[in-house]
């Protein structure tokens, strides 16, 4: 542990810190444009500079270590001066046009520029400009003002791994570009608009829409995808501007999706804001009375078994937990949180959740995935894994339809039959895994939503413990969500009662009659055929499938619209805040329950939503701890007998990142990404190198 | 146009000139020494400040010593009177009187409607 | 004034063929098997001990660059690295090596490589050196068939293998970063330091990159003993040097020389004199474009080595001598110089990045007398912002012509600039 002096401070760090982080250790900020402490050292804005006693030149202190008895001086006349000097020449080709900049007001260089910049400028030749380049429907692009640092470069290419983006020609005449004009394909270029510490890259959909100032901070959990990535909601008045990443080292570290960047415009579309009924074959408008009333009439003289509830994919724990109750009180044990009929066994906690942590993923060395695609269903975790593999002894293998995951991957077999190979030890993986210390699998929707889901998940469980995944302080079995609300669900015990049907059942019950009415808590990823005959009550925010079939509608709150609790993948009970209200005449999720509750004569205990997360905690201790992750306990799951090679290979639950769910179904960003991102995919041609 | 102005003028008043719109412009026939020139109008009309052209603003206000010519570009409009009030008044795009179509605004939201 | 005897390279001029019997003849590849059997230390020590400094411009001791290098053989291959890039501005030296003398440079590869402990060397040639690549690679070839290169080479039962690596043509490659880069298959910009390249080089190995005259001068130092050669030059600016002589000279040329020769008999014995008499002399870049130029009162009685150039405020660099007479527009030259730096800037670090084209750009102006006398002190003020806060050097490299040239002429540019204004206003009267 070398020890330095920084500003007449003493100060010990590990070996190999750079000076930069040891003076941060102290409080000291040095500035910087490209020093980025999640990317690798470029030390090429110079910007940084400090005095290093014994050293003639001043030294760019991100990328200096740290030495024993290094005297360093940060704010000295010398450093001081250098970066004064560098500032001056940064601006020098800078347009400053910060009055019609989206990144003004929150933007590094005109900080900075505050601090060291000159009261005037002397550069009186012809300033240097840049032709925009395109990035695909979410970034925009000012490349005048880019200063070159490169933490877009150096994002894509490290962390996203998708080297589309970097710097041609040389000198003044550097630019960065992808080399052929065409969208940036990786789920996490939103991203690189954060990193760019100017404002040559900003946020397409964002444009010139607000400034930062204006703007209402709600911090949040994002709930399009299962990773449960903390989010920070900008508002400004009733409207969502834009979504930002919050630091969670635990989960997204600093890092967001695109979708659930870019999909907030699909929250001011097809927005369900008044209640409806159905009337002669027709949905028609209606007052709360009236659709309440409906729903009383529609449930008058069913009987328990009758009734079913189906939870959809961004539920709040709270309206399902409250949901769960009404369906109790109803006397019906037919309610289910997995809508995709995953074949998730309910009594055993370890058999839902992603045990070993997405943090954890760093210290695994080997990794089998099977019927997912991280790349798409989770993308911050995706490229969690990926800095895992960047590190080095990490293998990793995928049973499934072969996809770039952005890191080298061995691929085993399209179908079970290669999982079947594993598991019984027949593949040379599977040694793979039993040699390694700390194994891990990843089982995806793709292959627990499929008719043999129960049978993989009980294979997966005997490979778990015959390969040794599960030992004393590691347990490497994983599932991967791909849907907020599910593993909330299932903590919840939002699944079939004594007796009670599961969707599939429930479905099919439907289809016969023998299920007569049907609460859908926002589910939209049915096939609604068999719900023709049944009275369906669908209560969500956008007017999606669900919607279509329904009797009654019901507008809830979408998730930046309620306080609600969601469980990410891991287990991880988290809690999101309400940044703007509910459209129209829409209301809180577990409001509307609670009112439909006392006109359906099951008055629900709670008046308030803290009377409520008591309920839930007192039922589920585990909502009492927010922010805590654990593995769930071990138990015998899943079924066994032969897989079912007819169904065909292993494929994603998710075939478009881009539309998962009403929001993002409903965003015209989703849709420009679908079409310029995946469709021009697709349509390579034949010369596609 | 009181009776008092209408005595003065035919009292006091020297005819100048009179305007497109018919409005006629007068100035004292003698100016006591170290006083400056009377210049007033008379309307045609209601007699209302914005019905007078530019060119004889700028006489009225004793910008100029003579009045302007008219038109002297081809892109000049004609004048025309503050509108306020009348049924000619401005209403900005969106407003209930025209029609009350305005534009996307913060907070907007398209509500489903089932098809 | 060298003897004959003590020439390094005695085919410097290609009046012999270069191929390997001639070379052998002139005492290449002559009992290098002995060299390599005294072993890594002793070779590393007799290189200290000759104190040979690196010929590529720095002036670094090569005998301590090497034992910089991590000693054994560690879980990584070690890398030798033979910058022949050779794109300093006046600077042609490395050229005739390559084109009359490749043998040396192989050889010395050979006995270098085996020193850093070494299994490959890559020799990194300018991509404009066609024909000079050509007669290396036929040299290569030749001492793999006979047995020098190899698996067993020399049958000294050290492997080597050398490879010639060709560049694309950008100056910046030529720093040995950049060069590593390049290399790799990147794009040559130069990477920070720390860590050095004998730490993490090429694809992350050991490394050592020294210039073609260093490893060439390897071998011959070698057979004829440290004492030798640290006997020739004044003390520390040990040995010789080829100096190219180019500009307002009656014969310009390349030539082997003594360091610390004096500068005017370096010019009257080589390369007949300036043109036009000595007296006609108004100054000399001593070092390749980017050592600041010294006018004559200086270049009377300056000696051509290391320290004494640095003494005057210059430099040796790589020893391209670039003469001037009193035709030549100073400013125009370095204007020149200065928009060449612009061109090869990587665009990587800001100072150099944006700093080198506003230099070109009041340059222009200062060529044409149409800046300000205030604008002086600015541009220099300019070029002590780049100097020393760039990655690499070339920022430094940038920034010494400039000033250099006002440090000894500032009077000229500014009778300039008044004259300007005067025929301005004579103009407008």
């Amino acid at each position: 542990m070398p020890k330095l002096t920084i500003d007449g401070l003493e100060v010990e760090v590990p070996a190999g810190t750079s000076v930069l982080q040891a003076a941060e250790e102290l409080g000291i900020e040095i500035p910087r444009f490209c020093y980025h402490p999640r990317l690798p050292v470029a030390a090429n804005c110079r910007m940084c500079l400090v005095e290093i006693e014994k050293v003639p030149k001043p030294v760019a202190s991100c990328a200096q270590p740290v030495g024993e008895g290094m005297v360093v001086k940060t704010n000295s006349p010398a450093a001081l001066q250098a970066r004064k000097n560098v500032m001056e020449l940064l601006l020098i080709n800078h347009p400053l046009d910060c009055p019609i900049c989206d990144q003004g007001g929150e933007c590094d260089l005109q900080d900075q520029a505050v601090a060291y910049g000159k009261d005037k400028g002397r550069y009186i030749e012809e300033k240097r400009a840049v032709t925009e380049k395109y990035l695909g429907p979410l970034i925009k692009t000012a490349m005048t003002r880019c200063i070159h640092c490169t933490r877009c470069v150096r994002f894509l290419t490290e962390i996203a791994g998708v080297p589309e983006l970097g710097m041609v020609n040389r000198g003044e005449h550097a630019e960065i570009t992808t080399y052929v004009e065409r969208a940036l394909t990786s789920e996490l270029s939103g991203n690189i608009v954060d990193l760019c510490p100017v404002g040559a890259l900003t946020s397409k959909p964002y444009a010139f829409t607000a400034r930062p100032w204006e703007l209402k901070k709600t911090e949040s959990i994002d709930v399009l995808d299962a990773v449960g990535s903390n989010i920070r909601i900008d508002t400004r008045g009733n409207q969502v501007m834009r979504v930002l990443p919050r630091l969670h080292e635990d989960v997204n570290e600093e890092w967001l999706g695109d979708k659930s960047r870019a999909a907030i415009d699909g929250l001011a579309k097809r927005r369900l804001d008044t209640p409806y009924v159905r009337r002669d074959g027709q949905l028609r408008p209606a007052t709360w009375a009236e659709a309440f009333a409906a729903i009383e009439a529609g449930l008058s003289g069913l009987k328990g078994a009758e009734i079913a509830a189906i939870a959809g994919d961004l539920a709040d724990a709270e309206s399902m937990f409250a949901l769960k109750l009404l369906m109790q009180a109803l006397g019906s044990p037919n309610l289910d949180c997995r809508q995709d009929g995953a074949a998730l066994d309910p009594k055993v906690s370890a058999s839902w959740r992603f045990n070993t942590g997405i943090a954890g993923i760093e210290q695994a060395d080997a990794l089998l995935i099977v019927g997912s695609n991280p790349r798409i269903e989770a993308p911050v975790l995706n490229a969690r894994i990926r800095k895992r593999v960047l590190k080095g002894g990490f293998k990793v293998a995928t049973v499934g339809v072969k996809t770039d995951l952005t890191y080298a991957a061995q691929h085993l077999g399209d179908g079970v039959e290669a999982f079947q190979a594993v598991v019984d030890g027949e593949n040379p993986f599977f040694d793979v895994l039993k040699t390694a210390e700390r194994p891990m699998i990843v089982l995806g929707m793709g292959a627990l939503a499929r008719a043999d889901g129960a049978r993989i998940l009980g294979a997966a469980r005997h490979l778990a413990e015959k390969a040794g995944l599960v030992k004393d302080g590691w347990n490497g079995f994983n599932v991967l969500h791909t849907a907020a609300a599910r593993v909330g669900g299932l903590e919840i015990g939002f699944v079939p009662g004594k007796g009670g049907l599961d969707t599939r059942g429930i479905l099919k019950a439907a289809a016969a009659g023998k299920v007569k009415a049907v609460w859908l808590l926002g589910a939209d990823q049915l096939p609604t055929n068999p719900l023709d005959s049944a009275f369906v009550i669908y209560q969500g925010h956008h007017g999606d499938v669900g919607a279509q079939v329904a009797d009654v509608i019901l507008p809830g709150a979408a998730y930046t619209e309620k306080d609600g609790t969601y469980v990410n993948t891991e287990g991880r009970v988290q809690r999101a805040q309400r940044a703007v209200f509910p459209p129209g005449e829409a209301r809180e999720d577990w409001k509307i329950l609670r009112a439909a509750s006392e006109v359906l004569g099951h008055v629900l205990p709670f008046d308030s939503l803290d009377a409520l997360r008591d309920a839930l905690a007192a039922a589920v201790p585990a909502f009492a701890t927010p922010d805590a992750a654990a593995p769930g306990a071990w138990g015998d799951f899943g079924e066994a007998g032969a897989l079912d090679a007819a169904l065909g290979p292993l494929g994603s639950a998710v075939s478009n990142y881009y539309m998962t769910d009403p929001i993002s179904r409903a965003s015209p960003t989703m849709a420009a990404c679908t079409l310029e991102i995946i469709e021009a995919g697709n349509a390579r041609t034949g010369t596609h190198g | 146009m009181n009776l008092g102005t209408r005595l003065y003028t035919w009292l006091r008043g020297e005819f100048v000139g009179e305007d497109t719109f018919g409005n006629r412009y007068y100035r004292d026939r003698k100016t006591a020494r170290g006083n400056r020139e009377r210049r007033w109008v008379m309307f045609n009309g209601e007699p209302e400040a914005t019905k007078v052209p530019p060119e004889w603003h700028a006489w009225l206000h004793h910008t100029t010593d003579a009045p302007l010519e008219g038109a002297r570009h081809a892109w000049q409009k004609v004048h025309r009177p503050n509108l306020s009030g009348t049924k000619y008044a401005y209403f900005p795009a969106g407003h209930d009187r025209r029609g009350g179509k305005r534009d996307k605004a913060t907070g907007d939201y398209e509500s489903w409607r089932p098809s | 004034m060298l003897r004959d005897e003590d020439r390094i390279y005695t085919n410097l001029y290609g009046f012999q063929p270069w191929a390997l019997k001639a070379a052998k003849k002139r005492g290449d590849w002559d009992g290098t098997k002995a060299i390599l059997e005294k072993g890594r230390d002793w070779i590393v020590g007799e290189m200290k001990a000759a104190g040979l400094r690196g010929r590529g411009g720095a002036g670094f001791s090569a005998g301590l660059k090497w034992s910089f290098m991590p000693k054994g053989e560690g879980p990584l291959p070690h890398y030798l690295v033979v910058n022949a890039d050779e794109g300093e501005p006046g600077t042609c030296k490395d050229r005739d090596i390559l084109r009359h003398e490749p043998h040396k440079l192989v050889e010395g590869c050979l006995i270098a490589g085996f020193a850093i402990g070494a299994h490959a060397a890559y020799i990194y040639v300018r991509g404009e050196y066609y024909n000079e690549t050509k007669v290396l690679q036929e040299a290569i070839d030749e001492a793999y068939a006979a047995g020098l290169l190899g698996p067993n080479a020399c049958k000294s039962g050290w492997a080597m293998d050398v490879y010639i690596h060709r560049g694309m043509g950008a100056y910046i490659c030529g720093e040995e970063s950049a060069l590593i880069q390049s290399l790799e298959g990147k794009k040559g910009q130069p990477r920070a330091k720390p860590p050095f390249p004998a730490g993490v080089g090429v694809w992350g190995c050991p490394t050592t990159v020294n210039n073609v005259e260093t490893i060439a001068d390897v071998p011959t130092v070698l057979r004829r003993g440290a004492a030798w050669f640290a006997d020739l030059g004044p003390e520390n600016n040990n040995g010789t040097k080829i100096f190219c002589i180019s500009g307002h000279v009656e014969t310009p040329c390349c030539v082997e020389e003594e360091m610390g020769i004096p500068l005017k008999e370096l010019l009257k014995k080589h390369a007949g004199g300036v043109r036009g008499g000595w007296d006609n002399l108004l100054a000399v870049i001593p070092g390749g474009s980017s050592t600041p130029m010294i006018p004559k009162d200086v270049c009377d009685d300056v000696h051509m080595d290391f320290d004494s150039l640095r003494n005057v405020r210059s430099g040796l660099g790589t020893a391209a001598v670039i003469v001037m007479d009193k035709s030549t527009d100073l400013v125009a030259a370095i204007t020149r110089l200065a928009r060449f730096y612009m061109h090869e800037s990587c665009g990587q670090c800001t100072p150099c990045r944006e700093g080198t084209g506003w230099l070109w750009r009041t340059m222009v102006r200062m060529e044409k007398g149409e800046a300000t006398v205030a604008e002086i002190d600015q541009l220099l003020e300019v070029t002590r912002q780049i100097e020393g806060h760039t990655i690499c050097a070339l920022g430094d490299a940038a920034a010494w012509p400039i000033q250099g040239l006002f440090r000894h002429f500032r009077p000229e540019i500014e009778k300039r600039i008044a004259a300007r204004r005067a025929d301005a206003k004579h103009r407008a009267a």
